[in-house]
């Protein structure tokens, strides 16, 4: 197989630049257009809620005139002015109480934190136990972090900050666990007392505070356009407004395909029923759940199982531009070149069906949602990782290292 | 995604993770495929070539949950084989 082969490669090659940039122009046209579309929309005037009031109130009224009772109407008048107290006293009785609880269970998380922050952290173990406190405080204490206005849970964030913990996966585990603190915020948009237009400012604010750096491992699985997609969607889900609302998150993100898609799937939210979006917000609810999965845990055994030991192995992905310059490492990539290509060859003779074809075709598709996607592309990003490593363990990389550090090994 | 990560490596690492995913994931669907029935063979070209979107998790869901568990064995023979 040679260049000579093809001969007009450059001017196919312009061609399809060409082609490829128009098809980006009409591409950004048409976002540019539906984002001013969903930018005009109005908030939503009416609440459900009240709606039931007034029709309520209404019977009332049709029954009372059709009342056939001998009873003067100013006796019934009274009656039902006392009927709405007593129910006003309830209600309010009511909401004392739980506001007393959740005042208790704020005080509680604080109290948590507290202890957490008095344990010791001289040494890695001592920092591994209080970062894993830490991350255990947030999970329990996000869905109900809107009380205190997520002060707590950024003051644990600036915890971690300061404690600099140098533990396995602890970036990829904080980026989760930003994750879900976003969405707990957007599912808990309405329960959540303060103006409307400042919580998507939070929102906004504590997913690019929290985003900051770029680290290999989690940019797998998260990042800052990611997670702003995902909150989108779920305000969407929500009822929440565009205007003044969703437009503030859609604004941050910066890559333009997530931007493309995510207002793509706003569209199509508007135009669900009411049900389809409390069943979209139910199973991204059980997502979140699943997500309180360490993946972490599942990469390491992953690693481990193809014998690479899996900190040594951060270290050298995060020197990989270095390590590759030297020439001994440069050799060997040529030999591992020629090998793979043998490997590939063997597969390249081999007949493979239509419809494995296709199914291929489809799962390393990255433009398809799928809940069943989000567990393939974990699994599909260890093997990638798990290959990555391989590749480095076989360039001997670890000599380099070794040479570099004193004696450290990969595999 | 697997392609996200791989562009942050340098082109040649890139290149040749890439291949070797191929042959996993390509190693991995065929053994799948042979574990199907001749009717559930036919139904996977169909839906796959004009099902629904909906059709098609589901079929990969019922028919081919095992695919990551091979996957996982597939990369261990690819990784012993270049070891030789």
């Amino acid at each position: 197989m040679g260049i000579e082969q093809i001969p007009d490669i450059n001017k196919t090659r312009e061609e399809i630049d060409k082609k490829n940039a128009e098809m980006e122009k009409k591409e950004r046209e048409r976002i540019e257009e539906e984002y001013k579309r969903l930018s005009e929309q109005e908030k939503p005037t009416e609440e459900p809620i009240e709606e039931n009031l007034v029709e309520e109130k209404k019977e009332e009224i049709k029954e009372w005139n059709k009342s056939e009772t001998k009873e003067p109407k100013e006796k019934l008048v009274e009656e039902k002015k006392e009927e709405h107290k007593e129910e006003k006293k309830e209600k309010g009785e009511k909401e004392k109480e739980k506001e007393i609880l959740e005042n208790e269970i704020t005080e509680n998380f604080y109290d948590e934190l507290k202890k957490i922050k008095s344990m010791p952290d001289k040494t890695g173990g001592l920092k591994m136990e209080k970062t894993e406190k830490y991350f255990q405080l947030i999970e329990n204490w996000q869905d109900l972090a809107y009380l205190d206005n997520y002060k707590g849970i950024k003051n644990i964030f600036s915890e971690l900050d300061k404690l600099k913990p140098s533990i396995w996966f602890y970036d990829f585990k904080k980026a989760q666990i930003t994750n879900n603190v976003a969405k707990s915020m957007a599912l808990n948009y309405k329960e959540w007392k303060i103006e409307d237009k400042e919580k998507p400012k939070i929102i906004k604010n504590f997913v690019k505070e929290q985003s900051k750096g770029k680290n290999i491992f989690y940019s797998i699985f998260y990042s800052k356009d990611k997670t702003l997609k995902e909150i989108a969607k779920i305000l969407a889900s929500n009822d929440i407004p565009f205007k003044n609302n969703i437009d503030v998150i859609v604004k941050e993100i910066e890559n333009p395909d997530i931007k493309a898609e995510t207002i793509a799937r706003m569209t199509d939210i508007e135009r669900e029923s009411i049900e389809k979006k409390k069943q979209s917000l139910h199973a991204l609810k059980e997502d979140m759940k699943r997500n309180k999965l360490p993946p972490d845990k599942m990469i390491k055994e992953q690693l481990e199982n193809l014998g690479i030991d899996p900190k040594a192995a951060s270290e050298i992905l995060s020197e990989t531009s270095e390590i590759l310059k030297n020439p001994e490492v440069q050799k060997k990539i040529q030999e591992l070149r020629s090998t793979i290509e043998k490997v590939t060859k063997k597969e390249n003779g081999k007949e493979i069906p239509d419809a494995v074809k296709k199914v291929k075709k489809y799962i390393k598709d990255e433009k398809k949602e799928s809940p069943w996607k989000t567990g393939f592309e974990a699994t599909g990003g260890i093997i990638g990782l798990s290959l990555l490593f391989f590749i480095m363990l076989i360039l001997k990389v670890e000599n380099y290292l070794a040479d570099k550090a004193g004696g450290k090994k990969i595999g | 995604m697997q392609q996200k990560i791989l562009n942050l490596l340098p082109e040649e690492l890139r290149n040749m993770t890439s291949d070797l995913y191929d042959v996993v994931l390509e190693r991995s669907l065929m053994k799948a495929y042979q574990n199907l029935s001749e009717e559930n063979k036919a139904k996977m070209a169909r839906v796959f070539d004009s099902g629904a979107e909906e059709e098609k998790i589901d079929f990969l869901k019922n028919y081919l949950g095992d695919l990551q568990k091979i996957m996982i064995e597939e990369t261990k023979k690819v990784v012993k084989e270049i070891k030789k």
